[in-house]
């Protein structure tokens, strides 16, 4: 009988080599003496700058797992943000009740990728697009139930998930929960691409149809991988409501949708964590723009078209680069 | 009598509305090598396509040991024992090749093909196990498509133009391989232009025409000048 463990185990997960440990210990040490450190204000930032980068990560797992591009992310993170006003608003206990929240998540975007299962490239991207804006004028409209266009405020409870609820809207104690959500979000994918699951989701990627043929049912998997982005953003969503404290229909625009899969592009997808610099990069280029001019949409999208044509596979095609020159390696190694 | 391993009775397949196969009958007994030969256009791949379901069947059965499948899916006929090296060998690149023979034990059937034996059967692809597909030649791209159609221990390999983009001394290699693996039980049916690979391995066969069978026979009996006359007929 064949032995089907892949060849890859967690101990050849790039997150678990040395040069993925020290990267994962400069980043906690970075957050450390940021939030002893940073004013307020520096803080807030990073803390919302996490925050979006887990809707990002979110957006670019699709595009890496499934080679699905979705316009419709800002769905699952509203249904999560929403979701946590709504629970705290009718007294249902909070860790459960953010469960269930990302439970439904899960489970609503599953059955749609049983649905659509079929559907890839743009016919995908505009499903996932209608959808959004579905959700976006469903929480508008809801008044009964969302307060509509007026939005909702997030009472956080005195204590969750073990810690004060105060620690949630503090921009060093939101920091440091977003910056470890995250961190534990990408060692995570990290691991499942090492899976032999992982490792079957990459197959799909390449040749669906081939991967079918051999016996695997891809539409489960496929319809798995969006569920659980989804729920990634999810996450994002609810860590927003508990930051921000109140939620309303602007963050379900397709708009947002738009900005998160710029991040994934920026960043690229030839590493776990490119959505992650990618939105980092987003994020402050876009404050410090926005300070600099009120015309700062223009120069953003000037930016960012010079980059993308420059560096295609974003920054983490450029680190790759940046690497191998280090390391004196040829160029055309360097992606390998 | 024995009873076929794979048969196919009256079977009408479709393109959306074209009309590819027209009543095709086409058996395969436990263990027989069977070619299905026939100019470019006339149906061959279409019978791949039928069991793959990607060309969908209205009207005629197919039947596995005897058994009507009810229903053909995608990933059915892994499950029934029939494995499919596709034109073209379909291996996913970016993947090593182990992994992509791991790939191939989806369903984990019981059998003798494991991946030591999968690697003694091609030293070559043991020795490269962990380089990623896009770095194989031509020849190894087919071998690991065959390790990889093995690893699933199937009953019935189908091969759709196996020695397409081959260079003749590859193609007497496969032919030989694909002789020793007959005799270890998997049939095989395959669907080749190839008349030298097709007159070397296999014992009967099937001359398409017009997405009908137009005749069939025992290879013993044709040489290549008479087959190539029935092909082209």
């Amino acid at each position: 009988m064949a032995n089907p463990s892949m060849t890859h185990s967690f101990r050849d997960s790039p997150v678990l080599r040395p040069s993925g440990l020290i990267v994962l210990a400069l980043v906690a040490a970075l957050v450390a003496i940021m939030t002893m450190t940073g004013s307020r204000i520096t803080l807030s930032l990073f803390a919302q700058a996490a925050i979006i980068s887990i809707m990002a990560l979110s957006v670019g797992f699709l595009a890496r797992t499934a080679d699905l591009i979705s316009f419709g992310h800002a769905a699952p993170f509203g249904l999560g943000a929403y979701g946590t006003a709504l629970i705290f608003r009718h007294g249902i206990p909070a860790e459960l009740g953010i469960l269930l929240v990302l439970l439904a998540v899960f489970a609503l975007f599953f059955v749609m990728g049983l649905v659509v299962g079929k559907l890839n490239g743009i016919a995908f991207s505009m499903l996932t697009l209608a959808l959004g804006q579905f959700f976006f004028v469903a929480v508008s409209k809801l008044r009964a139930i969302t307060s509509g266009a007026d939005g909702m405020n997030v009472s956080v409870p005195s204590s969750l998930f073990g810690l004060p609820g105060r620690t949630f809207q503090t921009p060093d104690g939101m920091l440091v929960i977003a910056s470890v959500v995250l961190a534990a979000l990408v060692i995570a994918i990290y691991l499942f691409e090492a899976t032999r699951t992982g490792r079957l989701a990459m197959g799909v990627r390449e040749n669906e149809e081939r991967v079918l043929f051999l016996g695997y049912r891809t539409k489960l998997l496929k319809a798995a991988v969006l569920a659980t982005s989804a729920t990634i953003a999810g996450v994002s969503g609810v860590l927003f409501a508990l930051y921000q404290g109140f939620v309303s229909p602007e963050i379900m625009h397709w708009s947002f949708s738009g900005n998160a899969l710029i991040m994934a592009i920026l960043g690229g997808s030839l590493a776990v964590w490119g959505p992650v610099a990618g939105a980092l990069v987003f994020f402050f280029l876009r404050e410090w723009l926005s300070d600099l001019t009120e015309h700062w949409h223009s120069v953003l999208g000037a930016i960012l078209i010079a980059v993308t044509v420059a560096w295609p596979g974003g920054v983490t095609a450029l680190a790759k680069v940046v690497r191998a020159r280090l390391t004196g390696r040829k160029q055309g190694e360097a992606g390998k | 009598m024995t009873t076929p391993l794979l048969e196919l009775k009256g079977v009408n397949a479709f393109y959306g509305s074209a009309h590819v196969l027209q009543g095709v009958d086409l058996t395969v007994l436990p263990g027989e090598r069977v070619a299905v030969v026939g100019r470019n256009g006339v149906g061959k791949t279409t019978i791949v396509n039928t069991l793959l379901a990607i060309a969908a069947m209205r009207g005629g059965s197919v039947h596995m040991r005897g058994e009507p499948l009810p229903k053909l899916a995608g990933h059915t006929a892994a499950a029934h024992g029939i494995a499919v090296v596709p034109q073209g060998r379909m291996i996913l690149p970016n993947l090593s090749i182990e992994e992509n023979l791991k790939l191939g034990a989806a369903l984990r059937r019981p059998g003798e093909w494991t991946l030591d034996r999968v690697y003694s059967l091609f030293p070559i692809l043991a020795e490269r196990r962990h380089t990623p597909g896009t770095a194989l030649s031509g020849g190894q791209q087919q071998m690991l498509a065959i390790g990889r159609a093995l690893m699933g221990n199937p009953d019935l390999m189908i091969l759709d133009e196996p020695s397409e983009g081959l260079a003749p001394v590859i193609v007497d290699e496969m032919e030989k391989l694909l002789r020793d693996l007959a005799e270890t039980g998997v049939a095989i049916l395959l669907i080749e232009q190839h008349l030298r690979l097709v007159l070397d391995l296999a014992e009967r066969f099937y001359v398409l025409s017009k997405g009908r069978v137009a005749e069939t026979g025992l290879m013993k009996d044709v040489d290549r000048e008479s087959l190539q006359a029935r092909i082209m007929h």
